[in-house]
């Protein structure tokens, strides 16, 4: 291979590791949500919340000094240090917030027990309301104006890359090879049958709810820190594409992973191979774009053909409400 | 007990969504549909700018309302009926793709005035349209693009290819031609105007093949931001002033001024004068110098002070109508001169020439989505 191919490669894969980690890592929260039984739509809106948050807190904690002042007060030439430590504060902010949100979420549905889907819905457009009111005025100041400095990275790449695929099998191995995992699944396929063994399913629930929040808060925090700087509804779409990326992947961890590396390959193509077919531009991107899509529309397809594999991968009382008798 | 919680946090919910409109009969009632959030410090930003030029102007007398983040095309029209319903006198609606949706809800209320920017349908006598001439700043990017650029390749972040977009590349690469013919322009259509992941990834895209200067017509300063942070990169920013995200990169910002506009049509309607019109702004309101116009340079930064002499003196002349943005001979992307200049005029014609434009100049590789 020529320099110049391998040079295009790498940069490919640069770009598209950009897209794949936020997904990856909503996906994954969201994937342990669904095994526990729930179905939580507000991916998007936790996102938000957690990118907020997280670029609040990084903006706070990053060291600020000023080197040239022009009158006491007023710096026109400032040098901003954001430390690891500081960084990985910021990323444990943005958890806790998207956990927040969560929770709410879990209050609703499990405590409450109102419907999994109307719930989720309203948190997406909660986060973006909450968001985009408190992302231009919080405690007088305005996020969409100032700017985080960039972070160490680690071998090479951001700490979330990493952290997400070692997140990989280490929930794979918690969900298949734990009792932990044990449990939760089976709260997923029957929650009659769990409640009736003793297991306390909407805490179990409620649990598996605040990891995803969690994780979909880190999902946002890597967008805005490591990505772009915060904008209101910078998230674009991007909470969506992480549920479509669960049925692309039929609840395994390790689909979901070539899954969110597929999708990120396929966002950086429409930009990198545009010249590839000149006298079709649109057409091409508008494949590319929705190729997403299309491909999880081909798998449910093919797995719906297929009773044995749904019976073993998706959790058999998604989104359906729970009502201990009483 | 649980019941009653339950649709105590469901109304909860239910009033963060509602936006609060509330009703005043003596007031004039102005109504916005933005397409963006406004917090993007571009394009949705600079018309909230316009609104508020609108209550400072007229105090007591106008309340103004605005909708965000409203999606181009059929669903557009639920938010604008919704303006029209809750009494708005006159509505404003600040995006290309609000055209159809605009003229359909306006032949449904003839007694509210409408506003579409950047559109040129104005099928009912109550629809006005205006829009700025951005690409008399393009011409001013392109002068400084052509002396500006060491590898020679300049990366152009296009949104959707309609006439205003494409009469912004026609001029910026007229001009870059005229002082650096080895200068080659990329474009790429994005296909959003409000992505900041997209449009910083088009940028890293350019860089990566080895562009030097990034221009964009998307809203957000995602591009400026990664153009920062590579050295040796320069970018141009695009509807509001960007020049805080690129201390070492930023050129020059195109500013949208829609201030004494909206002010003038709220004006009218107050005064009973309004009726139907179509504006047209450049740098100045007549292009004779005349007036503030739609559109505003901002911050030369990152350049000599010979070349901000040059550029300033450009803008100077296209402000005063001295110099047109695109003057003849200008010929098309296939070698063909342009029909306007084949008839012996001195400039491509406003109407139909630039309205409607949809080829690429000579120069330009690739061809025009349609």
């Amino acid at each position: 291979m020529n320099p110049e191919t391998t040079l295009f490669l790498v940069n490919l894969l640069t770009a598209a590791v950009l897209l794949a980690t936020p997904l990856l890592l909503a996906a994954l929260g969201e994937l342990v949500v669904e095994k526990s039984g729930v179905l939580n739509l507000g991916v998007e809106g936790m996102m938000l919340i957690g990118a907020l948050f997280g670029y609040i807190a990084a903006y706070n904690f990053q060291t600020i000094t000023c080197l040239e002042e022009l009158i006491p007060g007023m710096c026109t030439k400032e040098q901003r240090v954001f430390t690891f430590p500081d960084y990985l504060l910021a990323l444990v902010c943005a958890a806790l917030a998207g956990a927040v949100l969560a929770a709410l979420f879990g209050f609703l549905t499990q405590t409450l027990r109102a419907n999994h889907v109307a719930v989720g819905l309203g948190l997406t457009i909660l986060g973006a309301g909450l968001t985009n009111s408190l992302g231009s005025n919080f405690l007088g100041v305005n996020y969409t104006s100032v700017q985080v400095a960039d972070h160490p990275e680690v071998f090479g790449q951001d700490i979330l890359v990493w952290f997400s695929l070692v997140a990989v099998p280490v929930i794979w191995y918690a969900l298949q090879k734990t009792r932990m995992g044990l449990v939760i699944r089976a709260v997923g396929e029957n929650h009659d049958s769990a409640y009736a063994l003793g297991y306390r399913v909407a805490r179990i629930r409620f649990w598996c709810i605040l990891f995803g929040g969690a994780m979909a808060g880190l999902a946002g925090a890597f967008i805005v820190l490591v990505h772009v700087d915060w904008k209101e509804g910078v998230t674009v779409g991007k909470g969506w594409l992480a549920l479509a990326l669960i049925l692309f992947g039929t609840w395994k961890p390790l689909r979901v992973l070539c899954g969110a590396y597929i999708f990120g390959l396929l966002w950086a193509s429409e930009l990198r191979l545009d010249h590839l077919f000149p006298e079709y531009q649109l057409e091409w991107k508008t494949v590319l774009t929705t190729a997403p899509y299309i491909f999880t529309i081909l798998v449910l397809v093919i797995i719906s053909r297929n009773p044995r594999m749904i019976r073993q991968n998706a959790p058999a009382s998604l989104g359906k409400p729970f009502n201990p008798p009483s | 007990m649980k019941k009653i919680l339950s649709a105590f946090t469901a109304s909860l919910l239910a009033a963060t969504l509602t936006t609060g409109i509330a009703q005043a009969d003596d007031k004039i009632k102005v109504g916005f549909v933005y397409v963006g959030p406004i917090g993007d410090l571009g394009w949705t930003y600079r018309h909230d700018i316009g609104r508020l030029a609108i209550e400072k102007e007229f105090g007591d007398k106008v309340e103004t309302t605005y909708l965000e983040n409203v999606p181009e095309g059929a669903e557009a029209v639920k938010s604008i009926t919704q303006l029209a319903e809750t009494g708005h006198d006159i509505i404003f609606t600040t995006s290309f793709g609000f055209m159809d949706p605009t003229n359909e809800v306006a032949a449904q209320y003839p007694d509210v005035k409408f506003e579409h920017a950047t559109g040129f349908k104005r099928e009912s006598d109550n629809v006005s349209t205006f829009s700025a001439r951005f690409y008399e700043g393009r011409v001013i990017q392109g002068l400084i693009a052509a002396k500006t650029t060491k590898t020679n390749k300049i990366g152009y972040i296009a949104s959707f290819p309609i006439p205003e977009v494409v009469r912004g590349i026609n001029a910026f690469q007229t001009e870059l031609a005229k002082h650096n013919p080895d200068a080659v322009v990329d474009v790429k259509w994005v296909f959003t105007w409000f992505d900041p992941a997209k449009e910083a990834e088009a940028a890293q895209a350019f860089i990566d093949a080895g562009a030097d200067i990034i221009v964009q017509h998307t809203d957000s300063p995602a591009a400026m931001a990664i153009a920062e942070k590579t050295d040796g990169i320069y970018a141009f920013g695009q509807a509001s002033n960007m020049s805080r995200f690129g201390e070492n990169s930023h050129l020059v910002s195109i500013v949208d001024n829609w201030d004494s506009y909206y002010v003038d049509r709220v004006a009218a309607v107050i005064d009973g004068s309004w009726s139907q019109t179509d504006t047209w702004w450049g740098l100045s309101k007549d292009g004779a110098g005349n007036g503030v116009g739609m559109v505003e340079m901002a911050d030369y930064g990152n350049i000599s002070e010979e070349l901000k002499a040059e550029a300033m003196a450009l803008e100077a002349a296209l402000r005063s109508g001295e110099r047109h943005a695109l003057p003849c001979p200008i010929y098309k992307q296939d070698g063909e001169l342009a029909e306007d200049c084949a008839a012996g005029e001195k400039h491509l014609k406003d109407f139909p020439t630039l309205v409607s434009m949809d080829w690429y100049v000579k120069g330009i590789e690739g061809s025009l989505p349609k």
